[in-house]
């Protein structure tokens, strides 16, 4: 392909506002490793593109962000402890967001059958923000993950995207914790794309910890290992 | 190199020696800039919080990303929490209709958005700089460079919602970006 600097300077322009695609971001791959480290002008033009792209930044009305976005950078600035067990733990790739509500529903004791958990279609996600943007919401981080309660919910949601497929014959299972007191609520893996969209019938309120663990599937749940999600309840 | 840019750098300098106050002082300059963004291009706050954050505990995790003799912070900063959320928005559309999204260009209902935000002087002048020159943009130069970067739409994207071919959008969004910096050049 020819690096003629006009048809350069556009692609220069949708890689600085990040929109190339396809057959675009290839070329515009090639360029990097090829073309712009020598070539002076089309690293002053990126670079005046990027400053540029940088100030679009301030045309948004700058918001105050929630008192509990410092709060939970503070804490995750701190070592993290973690305690061995017999589950093991994984690392969650993408973002996932726990939503939790408040709420007084009896639970009943089980897994991804007439149990408390529900698997929602991907296009029922919208039910878990709208709670989370509910007066009364709160957000906190669970690990890789972040939590959000509402008062006066009898439910909490818990959904992802991109979350790790668990290893073979291995599923997550949720828990809520006290002491060594423990509540199993039920099991799930995501979908093959990593999206996970549950609704949970529980009432985390009076429980310590909100726990995901990786488990075997044929084991019988039977108390919490380590957690590979958690947050304080 | 701007005082305010002067400023970034040196708290960048001691943010990578691992100083907490630095990254505190970074968060109160460039928290309600950052939210505000995500806010705009994500559409939900728990997820402009999301990215907020993971922003913030990149530049804590990796301070030495950022290359002062390439830039300002304040570019790579911003460019880092508008990345993400583009990230998060291109997700979010494999799991539920963009439409049911709140409309990316209205403030907080029943809030003031700017309430608790407390902008340095030089950020008041330069907001207003890049609205006037944004607003000097034709329409449609505007409109893919709005959907662009705030949509988080790709070009291939805004040419099927347009219906117009491809090459006009990279040659819209190449005018209108020409366009802004010189500017923004010109009011530096």
């Amino acid at each position: 392909m020819s690096d003629d600097h006009a048809s350069i300077e556009q692609l220069l322009a949708g890689y600085a506002l990040d929109s190339l695609e396809g057959a675009d971001a290839a070329e515009m791959d090639r360029l990097l490793d090829e073309h712009v480290p020598d070539c002076l002008t089309c690293r002053r033009t990126l670079e005046a593109f990027g400053s540029v792209v940088g100030d679009l930044a301030l045309a948004a009305q700058p918001l105050a962000p929630p008192d509990t976005l410092i709060a939970s950078l503070r804490r995750d600035l701190e070592p993290r402890v973690r305690r061995p067990g017999p589950a093991r733990l994984v690392a969650v790739a993408a973002s996932v967001l726990l939503v939790v509500g408040l709420g007084g529903v009896a639970l009943s004791r089980g897994g991804d059958g007439g149990g408390p958990i529900t698997q929602l279609a991907a296009q029922d996600l919208q039910q878990a923000l709208s709670l989370a943007e509910r007066d009364g919401a709160t957000t906190r981080d669970l690990g890789p993950a972040t939590e959000v309660s509402a008062e006066g919910v009898d439910h909490f949601y818990l959904y992802g995207t991109e979350v790790p497929v668990p290893p073979a014959g291995q599923v997550y299972r949720l828990w809520l914790v006290s002491g060594a007191a423990f509540r199993y609520l039920g099991q799930f893996v995501p979908a093959p794309g990593g999206e996970v969209v549950l609704r949970v019938e529980a009432d985390p309120a009076g429980w310590e910890r909100v726990l995901v663990t990786v488990e075997p599937a044929s084991a019988e749940p039977s108390e919490p290992g380590e957690p590979a999600w958690e947050a304080a309840g | 190199m701007r005082e305010e840019d002067r400023d970034d750098v040196a708290l960048h300098r001691r943010l990578v020696a691992g100083d907490r106050g630095a990254f505190d002082e970074l968060y109160r300059r460039w928290a309600g800039t950052a939210y505000g963004l995500a806010y705009r291009v994500t559409g939900q706050q728990v997820l402009a919080q999301d990215v907020v954050h993971d922003a913030f505990m990149a530049l804590w995790r990796a301070p030495e990303a950022f290359d002062e003799a390439r830039g300002a912070f304040r570019s790579f900063f911003l460019a880092l929490v508008h990345h993400r959320a583009v990230d998060t928005v291109r997700r979010e559309t494999r799991l539920r209709d963009r439409s049911a999204r709140a409309a990316n260009l209205e403030p907080l209902t029943g809030e003031d958005p700017a309430e608790g935000v407390v902008d340095e002087a030089f950020l008041v002048v330069r907001r207003q700089q890049v609205r006037e020159a944004l607003a000097d943009l034709s329409d449609d130069q505007r409109q893919v460079l709005e959907m662009a970067y705030f949509g988080g739409k790709t070009q291939v994207q805004i040419a099927e919602e347009l219906g117009i071919p491809l090459g006009t959008v990279k040659t819209r969004t190449f005018a209108a970006l020409r366009k802004l910096r010189a500017a923004l050049e010109e009011t530096e």
